[in-house]
């Protein structure tokens, strides 16, 4: 312990890679370990990186992940669209009941001038709808392109572990776009936890208790002095900070009212004195006028709060649960640090535990984990929205959560057809298959009826595939209005062609038979070395292919397009191992 | 269930300490009756409302002055219901299943919970998942316990099949793995050659391989899901692609996981258990509004499913049952809404399904601070659908029998 808390020390004041004498006896930072960093701070890494970071040592790979980074990028400022309450309102023409007209009225009128009347609110009605729909349409691309850039910066992978803390508090302090409906709240929200994911934990909890896109999402918009509503109250003791149990009905009715009058208007947070119960409250057996700021005083005050993050942060980088020793140690740490998580990230990250055989590639990757993983492993920019859209596809679609508790994670994001999926996604990573067909669109040309039930197809040589159709309504509809997925359909048609060259890297590692040549890819693509059957049967799969191809074992890496597109479907294949699941 | 399978259970087997496995699988998988129709096995059809339901404002007290004066302004009066006794009605949009309970098919039991109520969505629906107050810490779901008493551990990939996105725990088992997909015509391996699944056969356990300690349970699990998924997944394209539905279905996602239930019964997959979920029914606000959308998006769908079934013999042996983790508090809150509750109704239907009202409205007089008290236990509930289709015991399933309501008809 004491070696780690110099160990801190050493590495967050001063930059001197040299271990401290107390160390010794921990293995060193080899490939190994390097590998299980990179891969749990960020979103997975390939063979060079690794190699860097243990030239480097532990130290300095940690100050270049703790450290912030300056993003050369302008900051999105997303326009306010929100369609419904907020300034988008403002540009449609007015409802009946806001246009001042009684029902009642129109039974004063005479049967001529209520038909006209009926027109032209007809007409009136009609041109409101087309506006909502051209609203929700910007404010659907904008919060689209918006994912679009974090995604992109996940895989450059300029600001890895940032970008990892951010999706942590997006499951955390979740909203949905769903319900919050405005892309622009949205936006500001990911922006607050983004800027925030490594800062102090008590300016999240303030932050987020001001969030428009919160205080929409979980209904405190109608919390009101005499007139409470729940449902903030329970899921910021429930979700954000106490846990399940750790307090009582009446304290969520208190708490409520300590919160009242918190609102968001027109995209802003504002509080409304007169909404706001300034009464008496007992919360958690304290006793006073409350309000909101209060409330997150009281809850840090509370020793649950601690132990309920350094639990799921402990969990969301380790992948298993964490004995309840640790998480008592990095909840004092946590409030001794006054709620920063650098620190406590940094004591993670030297912790021997952190690196102990039952953590080490026992996580299983999210369907962001494993996409942005392999796209990192391949060295493959893929196309706009694919990313966005496969992660969907398995489950984990940004800025929507399935709940208010955010993803469950962990066993749950495997099932049997998000395993098939992965795989398909995969294929999609390397080019081998078309992006509208792993989408769910069904294939015109691969008709169900006319699939044999073992489902296999095997294209004999590489070609052009036949067209696939969106036929999939849902798909048809999203690719008529959504220009990012009109552009992945059309990508799907042609197939997309990565910028990836798998032939030069067998090269470079002078593989000559086919055994090397899968060596050398499962080390890129894979953080667990497959058995040897598994070995055995991708071989024997690499074989049968070269067959087919006539390619000759020695002269994989010379045999051009055919010989490159036999390799790709071979990174294909391992991505789609059981093993590609799990880092 | 056919015969035999009766017999089985009825003639003191299980009593005298054999648990039901492959043996009986095997009996019931064996041709029996004259007709050749009597292998339609039996299928329990759960339907989760998520985000708990309003249950007043679906079964309504609508002649109850206590329920007028909680709701002053979302209450339904006589107009808004489709009345089944003239006290209680159906929330007017539920006009097909209102049909099936003037046939006498659907069957509601009131009040239903379980003590100590928990109002966090996600605590509740663990409770109801596992049948235990201890929640996911108790061990698998009451589905997984269900197949493990019925079949041992003779697994099948296809009997636990959940269509949609997040899998419920209820289905959650290690010996017997849930299936689920969201959209069948995807749940497929493309572009890949060989019979084997990637990676499937693989063994991790080798002394001196380079695989960490942590990693071979979670690979040896993820091989058993890849064979399943092989396995699975070309049933549940064929039987979806073989399948003419019979009746109309609305184009909602709701709509089209039932559809693909009743592909998937029509196919005699083996399919015991399908699990179907429709959300956003956390209505916190606006509750007239919203949930009038809900519960005819419940009608439509759940309607043209269960005409479907009436006409496929297939699905003689099948029962739907709906339920949510809560109700919601009696009073409305400031916002037109209503917040989070206890007790709620049940809806059981479909051809095993015996029609009529099942236990006592709870009273809205008598409220544990300001909420519904439960009158009948949901272990009563699954513990008596578990009975009735699977020939199971209850106590097995949920540590006691909570009582045996006759919701199931006999064969």
């Amino acid at each position: 312990m004491i070696s780690i808390l110099i160990g801190l020390v050493a590495c967050v004041q001063a930059a001197v890679p040299t271990p401290p004498a107390g160390a010794s006896a921990e293995p060193p930072f080899d490939v190994r370990r390097a590998e299980h960093l990179l891969g749990r701070a960020g979103f997975g890494v390939n063979t060079a990186e690794v190699n860097a970071a243990a030239e480097r040592g532990l130290r300095h790979t940690l100050r270049l992940l703790l450290e912030p980074v300056a993003r050369a990028v302008v900051p999105f400022e997303p326009e306010n669209f929100a369609y419904s309450g907020t300034l988008g309102a403002q540009r449609l023409p007015p409802a009946e009941a806001e246009s001042g007209a009684e029902p009642g009225d129109q039974g004063e009128m005479g049967e001529a001038e209520e038909s006209d009347a009926d027109a032209a609110e007809e007409a009136r009605a009609a041109e409101r709808r087309k506006l909502q729909a051209q609203l929700r349409r910007d404010d659907a691309a904008q919060l689209a392109e918006y994912t679009a850039e974090w995604l992109a910066g996940m895989v450059r992978g300029d600001d890895p572990l940032r970008d990892r803390m951010t999706l942590f508090w997006h499951g955390h302090f979740t909203s949905s776009m769903q319900d919050v409906r405005s892309s622009h709240a949205m936006i500001r929200q990911h922006q607050l936890l983004r800027a925030g994911a490594l800062g102090s934990f008590r300016d999240l909890l303030t932050g987020i208790l001001r969030d428009p896109a919160m205080l929409v999402y979980l209904d405190n918009h109608r919390n009101r002095r005499g007139n409470p509503n729940e449902n903030l109250a329970r899921e910021l003791f429930e979700l954000f900070t106490l846990g399940e149990g750790h307090f009582t009905e009446d304290d969520v009715k208190e708490a409520a009212r300590a919160l009242t009058g918190r609102a968001a208007f027109r995209g802003e947070y504002v509080f409304t004195p007169r909404r706001h119960d300034n009464g008496q409250k007992t919360i958690l057996g304290k006793t006073g006028r409350f309000d909101g700021d209060d409330l997150v005083e009281i809850l840090l005050d509370h020793p649950r709060t601690a132990l309920t993050i350094a639990e799921e942060l402990l969990t969301w980088f380790e992948g298993v649960a964490p004995t309840p020793d640790r998480v008592a140690r990095y909840a004092a740490q946590l409030r001794a640090s006054d709620w920063q998580i650098t620190p406590l990230l940094a004591t993670l990250f030297e912790d021997p535990d952190f690196y102990r055989d039952d953590v080490r590639g026992a996580r299983v990757a999210g369907p962001l984990d494993f996409l942005v993983g392999a796209a990192r492993r391949l060295g493959v920019e893929p196309p706009d929205r694919a990313l966005d859209l496969g992660a969907r596809n398995l489950g984990e679609r940004l800025f929507f959560p399935p709940s208010v508790k955010g993803w469950d994670g962990g066993e749950t994001w495997i099932t049997t057809s998000s395993l098939l999926a992965r795989g398909n996604l995969a294929g999609m990573l390397t080019g081998s298959i078309g992006i509208a067909e792993l989408l769910g669109a069904d294939l015109e040309a691969d008709s169900m009826e006319a699939e044999s039930v073992d489902g296999n197809e095997a294209p004999r040589r590489p070609r052009a595939r036949r067209a696939p159709r969106l036929g999939n309504p849902e798909l048809r509809e999203l690719a008529g209005r959504d220009q990012g997925l009109r552009e992945l359909g059309r990508m799907g048609r042609s197939g997309w062609n990565p910028k990836l060259d798998l032939a030069q890297r067998l090269d470079a590692a002078k593989a000559t038979t086919d055994a090397a040549a899968i060596e050398v890819l499962m080390e890129d693509l894979l953080a667990i070395p497959p058995p040897a059957e598994t070995r055995a049967e991708l071989i024997g799969f690499l074989a049968e292919q070269r067959a087919e191809f006539s390619v000759p074992e020695d002269r994989l890496a010379s045999w051009g397009a055919d010989g490159e597109q036999l390799l790709r479907r071979m990174a294909h294949r391992i991505l789609s191992l059981p093993e590609a699941q799990l880092h | 269930m056919n015969r035999r399978d009766l017999l089985l259970f009825s003639s003191g087997l299980l009593g005298a300490g054999l648990l039901p496995g492959a043996h009986v699988r095997a009996a019931r998988r064996a041709p029996f009756g004259l007709d050749g129709k009597d292998d339609a096995s039996p299928c329990l059809v759960l339907v989760q409302l998520t985000g708990g339901n309003d249950g007043l404002d679906t079964v309504v007290p609508y002649g109850d002055d206590g329920y007028q004066r909680a709701r002053p302004s979302t209450a339904r009066t006589a107009a808004d219901v489709l009345d089944l006794d003239g006290h209680i009605g159906l929330a007017r949009p539920l006009v097909k299943l209102h049909a099936e309970w003037s046939e006498g098919r659907l069957g509601v039991v009131h009040g239903v919970g379980y003590p100590q109520p928990n109002r966090s969505h996600f605590k509740s629906f663990e409770i109801w998942h596992t049948g235990r107050a201890e929640g996911r810490s108790s061990g698998p779901g009451w589905v997984g316990r269900l197949a493990a008493h019925v079949h041992g551990e003779a697994a099948h990939p296809n009997r636990l099949v959940h269509v949609g996105g997040e899998v419920p725990y209820s289905l959650h088992s290690a010996q017997h793995p849930p299936v689920a997909f969201a959209n069948p015509r995807g749940y497929r391996l493309a572009g890949q050659k060989g019979e084997l699944a990637p990676g499937a056969m693989g063994e991790s356990e080798r002394p001196g391989d380079e695989v960490p300690t942590g990693a071979r349970s979670r690979l040896e699990r993820l091989r058993g899901v890849m064979r399943d998924a092989q396995a699975s997944s070309a049933e549940v394209r064929a039987a979806v692609a073989n399948h003419k539905s019979s009746v109309e279905y609305p184009t909602d996602e709701f709509a089209g996981a039932l559809a693909t239930a009743a592909a998937l019964i029509d196919a005699r997959l083996g399919a015991e258990v399908i699990s179907v979920e429709l959300g956003g029914f956390d209505t916190h606000t606006d509750l007239r509004r919203r949930h009038d959308v809900l519960m005819e998006r419940l009608d439509g769908a759940l309607g043209a499913f269960l005409a479907e079934l009436r006409g496929m013999s297939a699905a003689r042996n099948s029962l739907v049952v709906v339920y949510s983790e809560f109700g919601r508090r009696v009073a409305e809150n400031g916002a037109r809404g209503t917040d989070h509750g206890t007790a709620g109704p049940v809806f059981l239907a479909g051809p095993r399904a015996a029609g009529g009202s099942f236990g006592k409205h709870p009273s809205l007089t008598e409220l544990d601070e300001g909420d519904l008290i439960h009158t009948t236990d949901f272990r009563a509930v699954f513990g008596s659908v578990a009975a009735g289709l699977f020939g199971a015991q209850p106590e097995v399933l949920f540590e006691r029998n909570f009582g045996a309501l006759p919701l199931v008809t006999r064969v």
